[in-house]
């Protein structure tokens, strides 16, 4: 840590938050996993004074409005994972946040810290962007002003969000899944447990007799930012189940073409290549295996 | 004396029970106190300026504006401290003044009254350097023209080692087959989960007492005295409790005699704690070695020869992985009985990482390479992996080419127990004829290309000899104890070596209490100040137990003589008749106590002749150094053992997860079955992650991954479930016929797991480590199915 040790301020409202990100320049805090590694690490990532988001109970909530779910930012992983409502509606988000790091970090990070944090890693986006779901944003103007904005476009890159500097992320809300709806989140890390995503593949699609229909597929750890790959999804699009095995050169082909993950310490892209193709694999094969 | 004491007190062993660890309590508490914990008065934070080059001329070092921020009390560099060398190759300085030679290197250092300001001050030193080419693998080194990193070796090689015994050539005429391999293995660290740290207290006398995390506090004052300017015998070294050790603390790293000159420059106590991220890039690693082995067989099995030469990347400074080669050696010659040997060896600098002491010291690298090529000739002879090392497996009475004379040896026993307890034959047959193979889904359809992957299952062993009663690399490879009896029949066991986390402690305490007739709890070990305890070399070679141990026990066999010599001249009761037991004397053939030892020490106190018991030792096995062939019998005691890995590889994605280990010993005799079985878990687990998942990727010289996100130690979910069974081979010189298992464990996992992929594959892998993605990629390469 630096010694200029930088102003903190907890506020216990959302308005009062606001207030504050509107005076002056803030750098959000929420369970700090990612943003004090970093600090720890001599990154200079202090843009401002630190606003603590721990205290706004309002943005801790999971609740069902209707056909919709709402998540607040501040909710924890461990708090997704252990969501009775999350478990009979989304079961994929607890599932993703079950290999999500380890139990401590998943004690301390928040949903909203994840996505804000923007890591083509993150986990929690992969079924979130399968689920289409909105980011709602809010700033201090005339009262408490909000917004949303679809996830998919709320990734710029790398770190970087659609979110500008006095506004803070304050829920994500998505239409509750419909019963003929699956949902795959898979994720590979280099070893079984307490791991960052090598890739993860996340695929959704309504299953109406023998076809699928709605097909949605994202990406994880290839691309700058986590992505929706569309051109699969349209290969896919009507597809019959029991022509997938068909398809799969032409995913292969898809993946090639238009995937081209980096190279780093964690994977060579021709790994990750691979394995996005083969994770894709195994779920086609669950697909046909579920309807069977 | 009470009416319980009267009952007679039956004869009960200590050795070979289950006793956990002294401080185990302690360090769950969280009550014990780590460098991390400790704080001087008047105490100040000191921090390295690293160098971002790795390889690189310094120009100009301007520390002005950092000794002008308040709060900084000295600012040194290279050229402001003594030049002189240290480190195992005496080529190394605590501040670089001249260049740099390794990513981190260190160039200046501040003392200041906090962490932060410290950091502040770093900010503020200015380095002027002029980069010169650098050096990244011992091939480039060695080309003609190569940059030079040290100016005192020209050709980059500062050490060359040759062994030879036998001639190859006649084994070559002698061979029916002969098979050639070259293994790559990689750099790996010890990932203490304490990191380093010191704290060094320089007064105006020049007395310095120094907090240091050292595995060799004798040797280190030695080693560090020239490079202070401060006399050994104005040192006093103090060793708090460790957070591992491995042999990563073996040699001097520039940190300590940094924070010992800062100190000194201003005449407080400075501690210097590394930073995770330091750990990682500044702490010394496994030497990585690249390996070329030929070895030759007959028809019927027998081996003949074999020959073997490797390069090992020194890194940018000469630290104890230098001197590896010692021990690759001896699995060259010896694991197995091979005529005809030959060893060459270049260690070599580059820019890269420098390594040092590391569990098993080049053993885990050979251990992989002849244990590879054993499973080859074996089935190029057509035999089983177990009946071909049985063949050729050392036996007692042996005296190896290179001299090492195997005067107890479980070796067969070890290859017989593992096969036996894992169903070896059986199952290496099943899963080399495929029967060994599952399918990821139940039930996909298996004509389509969405047919599940499979996963085969293998079994794979590898067996190992390591010391197991010292080594005679120093001209004595003693410990010194001095025992010390209370009136309260307590015991105070002030013993050389050091406790550093591997249970001395308990297995001293042990020791003495059943020679003294006591619990482990009536002994109180002192072992941490060298300003009390007696000489010892250091906690290294697996020696502890044996050396610590054999000590301790016959300091405590004295004791007990003069102890019991006194109670038979007060009692007039012939010492024949007298034993010890639960702290009583006692009539040795009914067990009728006779007196509380206590009670007779305090007796002995007060008596006329007014004496206490305190006794001294000095251990030094019969060893003796290697002569200029590097042949002789340099340790008490050989250890053996054989492993036996079960794996499932997925060969979809190339994930191999190891399902079982059986490990089987030759222990000599188990003192503590808990802690031997905590050696063994440990080793397998050490040995794993060297297989599978550890990786400290250097690039260019730059460590690629500095934290554990991305340096994967094996997690508790990766670790397999592991069968082990003791061997007890009674070694004449051992403490009840012990010996050594500290290392033992982790030396053959990663060969019984590379040789159980074949099992599983039929695909040879010559390096590590096996992650998923490198697993995958040799599958492919070897276009394996067809």
């Amino acid at each position: 840590m630096s010694v200029l040790t930088p102003n903190y301020f907890v506020p216990k409202s959302l308005p009062e938050a606001l207030k504050i990100a509107h005076r002056m320049k803030v750098t959000p805090l929420a369970g700090g996993t990612d943003l004090i590694a970093r600090l720890n690490a001599g990154e200079s990532v202090l843009g401002g004074a630190i606003l603590s988001l721990r205290h706004l109970c309002e943005l801790g909530k999971i609740e069902q409005r209707e056909g919709e779910i709402e998540i607040g930012a501040r909710t924890t992983i461990t708090e997704i994972l252990e969501s009775s409502l999350l478990k009979s509606k989304v079961k994929v988000l607890c599932e993703t946040a079950q290999c999500f790091a380890g139990e401590q970090i998943r004690n301390a990070a928040t949903l909203g810290g994840n996505l804000c944090n923007a890591s083509p890693a993150a986990d929690m986006a992969i079924p979130l962007l399968l689920l289409d779901a909105q980011i709602e944003l809010a700033r201090w103007g005339e009262g408490v002003e909000r917004r949303q904005i679809p996830l998919s476009q709320f990734f710029l890159g790398p770190r970087k969000v659609a979110k500008d500097e006095d506004e803070i992320v304050t829920r994500v809300i998505f239409s509750v899944p419909k019963d003929q709806q699956v949902i795959y989140f898979e994720k590979f890390g280099t070893r079984e447990s307490m791991d960052i995503s090598v890739v993860s593949v996340g695929f959704s699609a309504n299953l109406n007799g023998d076809q699928l229909s709605d097909v949605r597929v994202a990406l994880g750890a290839v691309a700058p930012t986590p992505i929706r790959q569309r051109s699969l999804e349209g290969l896919l699009e009507n597809c019959k189940i029991k022509n997938l095995d068909e398809k799969l050169p032409f995913v292969r082909e898809i993946l090639g073409r238009e995937v081209r993950p980096i190279s780093d310490v964690r994977a060579s892209a021709w790994y990750r290549g691979e394995l996005l193709y083969k994770l894709l694999k195994r779920v086609f094969a669950d697909v046909v295996r579920k309807r069977d | 004396m009470n009416q319980e004491t009267l009952s007679p007190i039956k004869k009960e062993s200590l050795i070979g029970k289950r006793i956990p660890k002294k401080d185990a309590p302690l360090k769950v508490a969280g009550e014990v106190k780590y460098i991390n914990d400790l704080k001087l008065p008047g105490m100040l934070y000191g921090k390295i300026l690293r160098s971002e080059r790795v390889h690189a001329l310094i120009k100009k070092i301007d520390t002005r504006r950092a000794e002008a921020l308040p709060g900084v009390h000295v600012v040194l560099t290279g050229d402001r401290t003594p030049k002189v060398p240290f480190g195992h190759g005496r080529d190394n300085y605590p501040l670089k003044f001249d260049k740099v030679r390794c990513y981190w290197d260190e160039v200046a250092a501040v003392a200041a009254e906090s962490e932060e300001i410290a950091e502040e001050a770093l900010k503020l030193i200015e380095v002027e350097y002029e980069d010169l080419p650098g050096l990244f693998s011992p091939q480039d080194s060695l080309k003609d023209g190569a940059p030079i990193i040290h100016e005192k070796v020209s050709n980059n090689v500062p050490f060359v080692w040759d062994y030879s015994n036998g001639d190859v050539l006649e084994g070559e005429r002698e061979s029916d087959h002969i098979i050639e391999d070259t293994f790559k293995l990689h750099f790996v660290t010890h990932c203490c989960m304490g990191v380093s740290g010191v704290i060094a207290d320089c007064n105006s006398q020049g007395d310095l007492t120094v907090y240091s995390q050292t595995q060799v506090p004798f040797l280190y004052k030695k080693d560090i005295s020239p490079v202070v300017g401060i006399a050994p015998e104005k040192i006093r070294v103090i060793q708090p409790v460790l957070g591992g050790g491995f042999g990563s603390k073996l040699d001097i790293y520039p940190f300590e005699p940094i924070a010992i000159l800062l100190s000194k420059a201003v005449q407080r106590p400075v501690k210097l704690l590394f930073s995770r991220k330091e750990e990682f890039i500044s702490s010394p690693t496994r030497q990585p070695v690249e390996l070329k082995l030929r070895s030759g067989v007959k028809k019927d099995g027998t081996l003949t020869f074999r020959e073997c030469t490797t390069l090992h990347d020194n890194g940018g400074y000469t630290s104890w992985g230098a001197t590896t080669p010692f021990v690759i050696m001896q699995t060259i010659s010896s694991l197995y009985r091979v005529p005809h040997c030959k060893y060459q060896t270049k260690v070599v600098y580059t820019n890269n990482p420098y390594s040092g002491s590391f569990r098993g010291f080049g053993n885990l690298q050979a251990t992989f390479a002849i244990e590879t090529h054993m499973d080859k000739l074996a089935e190029i002879v057509d035999m089983d992996p177990l009946t071909f090392r049985l063949q050729n497996s050392q036996e007692p009475g042996e005296t190896t080419p290179q001299g090492m004379v195997f005067r107890s040896c479980g070796m067969k026993e070890s290859l017989l127990k593992a096969a036996q307890r894992s169903h070896f034959l059986e199952k290496h047959k099943l899963y080399r004829e495929g029967k060994g193979i599952s399918k990821i889904a139940p039930e996909g359809s298996q004509e389509s290309s969405l047919a599940p992957s499979e996963v085969r299952r293998g079994i794979g062993m590898a067996s190992m000899v390591h010391v197991g009663g010292g080594a005679k690399i120093y001209r004595t490879d003693g410990c010194g104890t001095i025992l010390k009896l209370d009136d309260y029949g307590h015991v105070t066991l002030l013993t050389g070596s050091s406790e550093i986390g591997q249970g001395s402690e308990t297995v001293l305490s042990q020791i003495v209490a059943e020679e003294l007739g006591l619990e482990v709890s009536d002994v109180t070990v002192i072992n941490n100040d060298s300003d009390v305890k007696p000489w010892d070399v250091g906690v290294h070679a697996s020696r502890t137990t044996f050396i610590a141990g054999n000590s301790a026990r016959r300091a405590a066999l004295k004791a007990r003589e003069k102890l019991l010599g006194a109670v038979s001249g007060s009692f007039k009761i012939p010492y024949e008749e007298l034993d010890l037991r639960k702290g009583h004397i006692v009539n040795r053939r009914d067990g009728v106590p006779i007196t509380s030892i206590g009670k007779f020490l305090r007796q002995m106190h007060f008596a006329e002749k007014n004496e206490i018991i305190m006794t001294t030792e000095y251990y030094e096995p019969p060893s003796v150094s290697q002569d200029r062939e590097f042949k002789g019998d340099v340790s008490a005691s050989y250890a053996f053992a054989t492993q036996v890995a079960e794996i499932s590889v997925d060969t979809e994605t190339g994930v191999l997860r190891v399902d079982k280990v059986t490990s089987c010993h030759d222990v000599g005799r188990v003192i503590n079955e808990l802690l031997i079985e905590g050696q063994v878990e440990g080793g397998v687990v050490m040995g794993c992650g060297y297989a599978l998942s550890e990786n400290l990727m250097v690039r260019e010289g730059v460590v690629k991954n500095p934290s554990f996100r991305d340096y994967k130690l094996f997690t508790a979910t990766e670790i397999p479930e592991i069968e082990m069974e003791f061997i007890e081979t009674s070694d004449p010189e051992g403490p009840y016929g012990a010996k050594g298992i500290g290392e033992a464990p982790a030396i053959p996992t990663a060969a019984a797991i590379a040789n159980a992929l074949y099992n599983a594959t039929g695909v040879r892998f010559y390096e590590l480590p096996l992650t998923p993605e490198n697993v995958l990629k040799g599958l492919e390469d070897s276009k394996w199915k067809s």
